[in-house]
């Protein structure tokens, strides 16, 4: 039993050695660094949410009509809607909502797009040939407009918006992935196992995949910006997620009628969804430079 | 009174992750005018960042110059502004050769284009003038058909050829002092020596002062006047080469001398045996080339190759670089399907076998790539790379494999802790340790040893040779060695195979061909390699020309474009196998008599 926890604890040191480094990486650029805890917070805030809103009962269509509209103030920190909900615990319970939908948009992308990748990237021929042709076919529509289509045939509501994201969005992992394939193959660990005999599709997903991890975490983390922009401009257009579900793109969509006259009932949903999208980006950038030396800054 | 070149206490520290760490520290190098200071030294012991930190293009951070001289001409260096050093010095008076000629030119330029615009850049020139001296030095530094070559782009080129060019660029600007940093490391030996030979003369006609690097401690000492042995940064034994050679008083000079010299010296037993394992017979491997549609061009690589492998012994397969080893071998491996001929494997085709067949065969023929740092998947820990053929093979629980791994690691004499461990904590040596124990992890007839030493140090390699040769002992292995290396070959084979453009020209026992070697290519290969005997570069022999294309080889004997002893009849007929002494063969009109 000692000789396993000491093969662990062998195992385990160098990982701690290198998250390690990767942090020093992250601490050179002040901003990645920042991106890198704002995204903590929101993750955390994510996680706790009913718990810290002031008003948790806010987060569905209950209505407070004396309170309508009221601007920002020391009880309402960003104002109240014209139901009289809190804005700040809608926003900041949208938090939830916006990242889920977007994980489970990217996760279901790669899951659907990396295996597909890989063997085309591998095995190649007619299999390369027909899975990027039907990538291309997917790639010449532009994604938001490939969701609306898909979302409009199967119905409005936010797991449809998730499945027609995700449905836009796996191509281009495929394409990552098939790209990384195609050089891996060069290299010599894939023939050595070739030539011990090892089967094509355990050289696929045991040999191929994991080494493409570090591209699709790095496009996977600029990708969260992108979805959680899409999912609100679908929920925006009344094709995601539905009232009184407290998303960010919705609830911009209903403040439209009252947006000469309460500023706030736009502007803080706006501004969440711009800052989440932007650490997402310059995590993804961080991430980049820590995964690939290449771009690394001196 | 300081000399021509030198540097005084230069302290150069690199800043990492962890530490700040002191890579080079160099009490004083010396180097007279027109003289040749050779500095050898391992990957990682500041070569490079030497050669930079002159240049004035160390990259500042990660480096820090802590203190220090670097005089050239009564100036020092580390004291110029970037500007000045770009203006007056870097190009014009001091010039630098790469290792890769074909990462210093521009590859969307044609070499003439180029060779002019740094001309007018350096020497304030206009277009004709520069296109004259370009020419000129082009004819200086020996390439034929100057016009041709000067409208050709750099991928049309061997590199042989771009390391000429390269050579003319720098002497055309004017270089008094060259820094050559392993110049010849991607090149065969044979065009290494010629273009050894080349420097020299031209160092001698301009009267200029080099700084040649590299990790090969014969070529240094072959071509160099003084040498500096560096070793973690620090120059541990320096002086004519003379006395470093035969009076090194530095035990890491000794270790290093030791590993050169090692092959050379060891006599091996013939072994008789009979039972065939690999018979290779008249096998053909081309790969068509798509050029038009209509004419169907092929690369030979391999040309009716006939080969007969014993078992229990090594054989060795010499050649350079496109003669057609790696796909001879490759082939064998059922990597790639054959054009024509067969494999025999225990009197098996392997090319007609059916998938389960094949995989016992798999099983039984085992391969060590060249290169360590791309051979083991870098996502896998050691413990699963090295069980991957017994998991493939062999149907044992987790518990008994990891037994395996732990006695293969000690086999190849690694602690059992590394089966824990990823491939990039160990150095290039123990990767290489690590693909042997993986190859004779599920017990293989035959181990293909695919240049096994060429990209890992020196001090490394004769660990990996002794290693081999001790495996070899204990396991009664079979092996290919493919090598351009021959004193590894030397070291460790019983019988040579030489190869020139797809087709074997000679084969023997090894001591054989080594003591007399028949063939004319054999003989310049084998004078064309530097070793520490040699007096001076003008000993070695050197080939004319390049290698030819393998779309279209030479009709006749392939090898009569370049040999001094061609006649009439070597361009017209296919010189055959004939066995002379011994079974020692080679194809050359030479010894029809």
């Amino acid at each position: 039993m000692d000789t396993r926890i000491n093969n662990l604890l062998e195992i385990i040191r160098p990982r701690i050695k290198e998250i390690r480094f990767s942090f020093y990486l992250l601490k050179k650029n002040k901003l990645t660094l920042a991106a890198f805890y704002i995204i903590v917070t929101l993750i955390v805030l994510a996680v706790l949410a009913p718990y810290v809103i002031p008003y948790p009962s806010h987060i569905s269509d209950e209505a407070n009509v004396a309170n309508k509209l009221l601007p920002p103030s020391r009880e309402f920190l960003f104002g109240t809607d014209e139901l009289g909900r809190d804005i700040f615990s809608r926003v900041i319970y949208g938090i939830r909502i916006s990242l889920t939908t977007a994980i489970l948009a990217v996760g279901l992308a790669i899951i659907i797009g990396v295996p597909l990748g890989a063997i085309a990237g591998t095995i190649g021929g007619w299999a390369d040939e027909v899975i990027m042709r039907i990538t291309d076919i997917f790639l010449s529509f532009p994604p938001l407009l490939l969701a609306i289509a898909i979302v409009s045939i199967v119905g409005s509501s936010l797991n449809n918006a998730i499945m027609a994201i995700a449905l836009s969005w796996w191509p281009w992992y495929t394409r990552l992935v098939r790209g990384q394939a195609v050089s891996l193959k060069e290299r010599k660990f894939i023939q050595a196992a070739e030539a011990i005999g090892t089967s094509k599709w355990k050289i696929i997903f045991s040999h191929v995949v994991p080494n493409t991890i570090s591209p699709v975490i790095v496009q996977a983390s600029m990708d969260m910006g992108g979805v959680i922009l899409t999912i609100a401009s679908l929920s925006f257009l009344g094709l995601g997620a539905q009232a009184p579900t407290p998303e960010w793109g919705l609830m911009i969509n209903t403040s439209r009628n009252y947006f000469l006259n309460a500023w706030w009932y736009s502007i803080f949903p706006g501004l969440a969804i711009f800052i989440t999208v932007l650490v997402f980006n310059l995590l993804g950038d961080g991430f980049r430079e820590i995964m690939d030396p290449k771009t690394r800054k001196r | 009174m300081s000399a021509y070149f030198e540097i005084r206490n230069l302290k150069i520290d690199y800043k990492t992750y962890e530490k700040q760490q002191r890579v080079l520290d160099i009490e004083r190098i010396a180097i007279e005018k027109g003289k040749t200071y050779g500095i050898v030294g391992e990957s990682g012991s500041g070569k490079t960042v030497l050669a930079l930190a002159i240049m004035g293009l160390l990259p500042c951070p990660p480096g820090i110059i802590k203190s220090g001289e670097i005089i050239f001409d009564g100036q020092d260096l580390l004291k110029k502004k970037n500007k000045e050093m770009g203006e007056k010095y870097r190009g014009n008076r001091i010039a630098m050769i790469f290792q890769d000629p074909m990462s210093t030119l521009n590859p969307v330029f044609t070499v003439g284009y180029q060779m002019i615009q740094i001309i007018k850049q350096h020497q304030k020139l206009n277009k004709k003038e520069a296109y004259k001296k370009a020419i000129e030095m082009i004819e200086v530094v020996k390439l034929p058909d100057v016009d041709d070559i000067m409208k050709k782009y750099p991928h049309q080129l061997s590199g042989g050829q771009r390391q000429r060019i390269i050579i003319a660029m720098a002497l055309a600007c004017g270089a008094e002092f060259l820094i050559a940093d392993e110049p010849t490391r991607n090149l065969d030996v044979t065009i290494q020596a010629s273009i050894l030979k080349l420097m020299k003369e031209l160092q001698k006609k301009f009267g200029v002062t080099v700084l040649f690097i590299a990790n090969n401690l014969s070529l240094v000492s072959t071509f160099c006047d003084e040498i500096g042995i560096l070793h973690n940064g620090k120059i541990v034994e320096q002086g004519r080469v003379e006395e470093v050679i035969k009076s090194s008083k530095n035990t890491y000079t000794k270790i290093l001398i030791d590993s050169v010299t090692k092959g050379e010296s060891v006599t091996k037993k013939k072994q008789e045996k009979d039972e065939v394992l690999l018979e290779v017979k008249s096998l053909k491997k081309y790969f068509p080339v798509k050029k038009r549609k209509s004419s169907k061009l092929f690369v030979k690589a391999v040309d009716d190759v006939d080969l007969k492998i014993y078992k229990g012994e090594v054989v060795g397969i010499v050649g350079e670089s496109g003669c057609g080893k790696s796909t001879l071998v490759n082939t064998i491996l059922n990597l790639h399907e054959p054009t024509s001929g067969q494999v025999l494997f225990d009197g098996k085709n392997i090319f007609e076998l059916d998938k389960n067949q094949l995989r016992k065969t798999r099983k039984d023929i085992q391969i060590v790539f060249q290169d360590p740092y791309w051979s083991l998947n870098p996502r896998w820990l050691v413990k699963d790379i090295i069980s991957e053929p017994i998991k493939v093979h062999e149907k044992l629980n987790s518990i008994s494999i990891l037994k395996r791994v732990e006695d293969l690691l000690e086999l190849v004499g690694l602690p059992k802790s590394s089966a824990f461990k990823y491939p990039h904590e160990f150095s290039g040596g123990q990767r290489q340790r690590i693909a042997i124990a993986r190859a004779l992890a599920v017990n293989p007839k035959l181990v293909v040893l695919d240049e096994p030493t060429s990209s890992i140090d020196v001090i490394s390699q004769a660990q990996i040779l002794e290693l081999l040769k001790e495996l070899r002992g204990r396991l009664r292995l079979t092996n290919i060695l493919i090598s351009h290396d021959l004193s590894v070959v030397n070291y460790l084979a019983d019988k040579v195979v030489i190869m020139y453009l797809g087709k074997i020209v000679e084969y023997g026992e090894a001591i054989e061909v080594f003591n007399n070697p028949l063939h004319p290519y054999t003989k310049a290969l084998f004078n064309s390699i530097p070793s520490l005997e040699s007096s001076g570069i003008e000993s070695l022999v050197t080939l004319e020309g390049n290698v030819p294309s393998a779309i279209n080889p030479p009709s006749g004997c392939r090898f009569h474009t370049r040999c001094s002893m061609a006649n009439e009849r070597c361009s017209k007929e296919m010189p055959a196998m004939k066995v002379y002494n011994d079974n020692h063969s080679a194809a050359c009109f030479l010894y029809e008599q």
